[in-house]
């Protein structure tokens, strides 16, 4: 069970006010974004609706695109929630993801051979690619302190434009007028399974939702995870091998986004190509966040995938532009984030308790390290 | 935390009222409560305009709460609060107190260490409408006052380069310069070394000759009976008494600062075998233990001692004379820069918190939220955590739920820990079951030394109780214990034996029968220390 399904759950008969809260504004919020939308459009809010619906799931082959988008952003959502759950926010994905895009189809174009054996292959590489650009975050953070938000923000970059110069360069389609990789020979491309129905892929990514569900649940170290995510210095005090269980979290993530990247180009775009990406890697940060767990970035990643296709024919049949979307991914986070900062998301489960009013405060503030003044 | 009914208590009537007239501030049947804990019952008190008053109390006393309501950091439950002959309204706020002339030196100074002194001290008056401060005028007017009060300041110093004692001059000079006529000061001497207690002293004196009156939160004698004119003495949030200076002893304000009703201890622990301990092997020992501090000065500053099986060792002290930074030494959060740690005769100073931990050393720590619970986490989680690597508990490391769930039921019946069910998040459980859910934890695991740190800080009378008597038991069982405690009759009801720490040494040590309240009382002021 995820916090999601949890809070979605009557606990003591009580829904957790901040979660409906966050619901409610939400709904509210997304209504009145369509509304205003549409009116400039000069269309009906449920016409934009249905026709956005009827994008993504009205035809099979809709549907089949629905998916596709689905499993690199549940794929990418996984690269942030499991670092986050650990108490480390990678914001790394979608350079994770171009540098597992790249490693997978080096591997299937230098290799070549038979697919059951080259396709796993690229799998790991991608894998391998993405722990390796999360391996400066990760040294940065636990040995000089430096915060991975900034760290895996710019190593996005570097990954980025490294991708772009390998495509450019040595990587490059001597046929392409732009830079492009060569394209994957078809025995390499991901079959539909089964037959017309959606890729290889997908399936993976949904494995992979249901085996970090099972990890994080159901394992010492995912229990382990949670801990160190929660409270790392009771972790600490607890006995678990705190920076080990961290290292793990941050590079499993970071490898769940490598092989985002690795399905993507090797089941749906078939190369890697300038600006062939989509923010996957960034809407994972979203979906983490919304989700809290697999089965919620399961949830949300499937509504973001809905949104993502529904996009096209909403602008083309009724002119409401496809950037609405990114309006309608973007409240509930916003939403989700003020709400957490308020007072009723803040609020401690906890009764308040000061054994000595504010005499016990300069100690427990000794003993968290976070004394303030510039006393030197 | 503003309690509700606030509003009503501070009172109706602003204005000049006969009772307040011709004192600084007057403090009228003040109540304050946290949750079930009455940091203050009925303290009323009167400062006269123009003393130095002193208010000396163990922690918990409730000083600094007190003075922090007068500051309007707080709102009374009840009571009434007037200055300058006039009673307060129900706006009392700290930008009101300070309006009024009411300022408050708190124990963490508020200045940005990369701004000049004269900047930090204009910082609070600066304006946003004033795009040009008349640097020139004020420079001149504080370079009057620094002379006036013989603060040594240079204006346009940054402020990181100044000394801690320095700093501290800003922070009263800031106040100075915003009108203030009546300082509080919390503490300040806890981060001087004894020259700057001195001359911050001096200060005192020097701000009293200038009509200034002065609140001095301290719990060390010394201090109190060097400068105040009157000394006002808290206990468990009531004023014992004030008494002038002159007409005083340290001996006599120790006594009502830790002076208890013994016969209204836990009779039982009292009767219970005293020495039984000392006859047993030493399970934890350290050595002329040093462990650095902040401003130069060694937290704790060459700690011998020696816990036995079955021994209760308490260490009385003021919070802030090194006793965390012992204990952080010992479980591993912190590493010694001298003296071994040691184990049942092994060395464990190179181990890290998990090596000694598996080697039988448990630890309750100061505060539960920060070290020790996961409060979004269920109560099963929280029990079983420490023990989930090994086999009933995990196969392969497949965590066994039922299993988990059987021995988290199992320690929640032994432990006493009342909570719906095993699967709860810890945080919904009251502070007393939290701390029973650590307790059950460290005991859990067996361990052979318990470091305990304020192990019943904020909890109920009964759940108090509870803990003590586990601690007892453990000890019974031959657990060797460290027990951290600034309260006093904690160690009194638990120790076989007390030590007491004062600015980072053991100044005195005690045997259970031969306990001295009067002299470990003392002994944690800093005075009267064992030749």
């Amino acid at each position: 069970m995820t916090r999601l399904l949890r809070k979605l759950m009557p606990r003591g008969g009580q829904v957790d006010p901040a979660f409906a809260l966050t619901v409610g504004l939400t709904i509210v919020a997304s209504i009145l974004a369509l509304w205003i939308c549409t009116a400039f459009a000069g269309a009906s809010v449920t016409q934009v609706l249905s026709t956005m619906i009827e994008g993504a799931l009205g035809r099979r082959n809709a549907v089949l695109a629905t998916f596709a988008e689905f499993a690199p952003i549940a794929l990418c959502g996984l690269g942030v929630l499991i670092p986050y759950r650990a108490g480390f926010f990678n914001i790394g994905t979608q350079g994770q993801l171009e540098v597992g895009a790249l490693a997978a189809i080096t591997v299937v174009l230098t290799l070549g051979g038979s697919p059951w054996v080259t396709l796993p292959l690229a799998f790991l590489a991608a894998c391998a690619a993405g722990m390796a650009a999360s391996v400066i975050p990760i040294v940065l953070k636990l040995r000089r302190g430096a915060s991975e938000v900034t760290t895996t923000i710019m190593l996005n970059f570097t990954c980025v434009l490294l991708v772009y110069a390998m495509i450019t360069g040595p990587l490059k389609d001597p046929s392409a007028f732009y830079g492009a990789t060569p394209p994957v020979p078809a025995p390499f491309r991901l079959a539909a399974v089964p037959a017309g129905g959606p890729h290889l892929g997908v399936w993976i990514a949904l494995a992979a939702l249901l085996v970090f569900e099972v990890i994080l649940n159901r394992t010492v170290f995912g229990t382990q995870v949670r801990a160190v995510g929660y409270n790392r210095q009771a972790a600490l005090l607890a006995g678990v091998r705190v920076d080990r269980v961290t290292i793990l979290a941050v590079v499993g993530g970071a490898a769940m986004a490598g092989l985002a990247g690795s399905i993507q180009v090797l089941g749906v775009t078939y190369r890697v190509a300038e600006t062939w990406s989509k923010g996957w890697g960034f809407t994972g940060i979203s979906v983490a966040l919304l989700g809290g767990g697999p089965v919620g970035v399961l949830i949300v990643s499937a509504i973001f995938a809905i949104l993502e296709t529904g996009a096209r024919s909403m602008q083309a049949l009724t002119g409401v532009p496809a950037a609405l979307v990114y309006l309608l991914q973007g409240i509930p986070v916003l939403v989700y984030l003020a709400v957490r900062s308020s007072r009723l998301g803040a609020r401690k489960a906890a009764p308040v308790e000061t054994g000595s009013g504010s005499e016990g405060s300069s100690s427990q503030a000794r003993a968290g390290g976070c004394r303030m003044e510039g006393a030197e | 935390m503003a309690a509700r009914g606030a509003t009503e208590a501070v009172g109706p009537a602003e204005g000049p009222d006969e009772a307040f007239v011709g004192q600084a501030a007057v403090l009228e049947g003040i109540h304050k409560s946290f949750g079930p804990v009455r940091a203050l019952v009925d303290v009323s008190l009167e400062l006269k305009r123009g003393e130095i008053r002193a208010l000396v109390g163990e922690n918990g006393a409730g000083k600094t709460t007190l003075m922090t309501i007068l500051y309007g950091m707080l709102k009374p439950d009840q009571g009434h609060i007037g200055i300058w002959g006039r009673r307060v309204g129900s706006g009392w706020s700290p930008r009101e107190a300070m309006r009024q002339g009411v300022g408050m030196l708190h124990q963490h100074f508020s200045l940005v260490p990369t701004h000049t002194v004269l900047e930090n001290v204009l910082l609070p008056q600066l304006t946003w409408g004033a795009l040009r401060p008349d640097w020139k005028k004020h420079r001149a007017a504080l370079g009057k006052l620094c002379e006036e009060y013989g603060f040594q300041l240079r204006l346009d110093a940054p402020l990181r380069t100044l000394a801690v004692g320095q700093q501290q001059q800003v922070e009263i000079l800031k106040l100075l310069y915003q009108g203030t006529r009546l300082l509080i000061l919390d503490e300040p001497t806890s981060v001087l070394t004894p020259q700057q207690i001195d001359s911050l002293l001096n200060l005192l004196a020097i701000l009293r000759r200038q009509g200034h009156t002065v609140v001095l939160i301290t719990h060390k004698l010394p201090e109190a009976m060097s400068v105040a004119d009157a000394i006002t003495v808290l206990r468990g949030g009531r004023v014992i008494d004030t008494v002038a200076r002159d007409s005083t002893t340290p001996e006599a304000l120790a006594r009502m600062m830790v002076n208890r009703d013994i016969s209204g201890l836990d009779l039982e622990f009292e009767s219970r075998p005293s020495a039984e301990g000392s006859a047993g092997k030493t399970v934890l020992a350290v050595r002329d233990l040093v462990v650095g501090g902040e401003g130069g000065r060694p937290a704790v500053d060459g700690v011998s001692l020696e816990v036995k099986r079955g021994e209760i060792l308490g260490v009385a002290g003021v919070a802030g004379n090194g006793q965390m930074e012992l204990a952080q030494a010992i479980v591993g959060l912190s590493q010694p820069s001298d003296g071994p740690v040691v184990m049942s005769g092994k060395d464990i100073t190179r181990l890290d918190v998990r090596g000694r931990k598996n080697l039988g050393l448990g630890f309750i720590p100061e505060d539960r939220h920060e070290h020790a619970m996961f409060p979004e986490m269920s109560v099963r989680d929280n029990l079983t955590l420490e023990r989930l690597e090994q086999p009933p508990l995990s196969r392969a490391g497949l965590v066994r739920t039922q299993e988990c769930r059987r021995a988290a039921i199992e320690a929640m019946k032994e432990y006493d820990v009342r909570a719906m069910g095993p699967g709860v998040p810890t945080g919904t459980l009251s502070g007393g079951n939290q701390q029973k859910v650590v307790l059950a934890r460290v005991l859990s695991g067996k361990p052979k030394v318990i470091v305990a740190c304020q192990p019943t800080r904020g909890l109920d009378f009964a759940a108090t109780r509870y803990v003590r008597e586990r601690l007892w038991a453990a000890s019974e069982e031959g657990v060797g214990i460290l027990l951290i405690s600034s309260e006093l009759e904690e160690l009194l009801t638990l120790s076989h034996r007390i030590v007491v720490m004062f600015r980072g040494r053991i100044v005195g040590e005690f045997k259970r029968g031969s306990f001295d309240i009067e002299r470990i009382g003392l002994l944690m002021t800093g005075q009267g220390r064992t030749p």
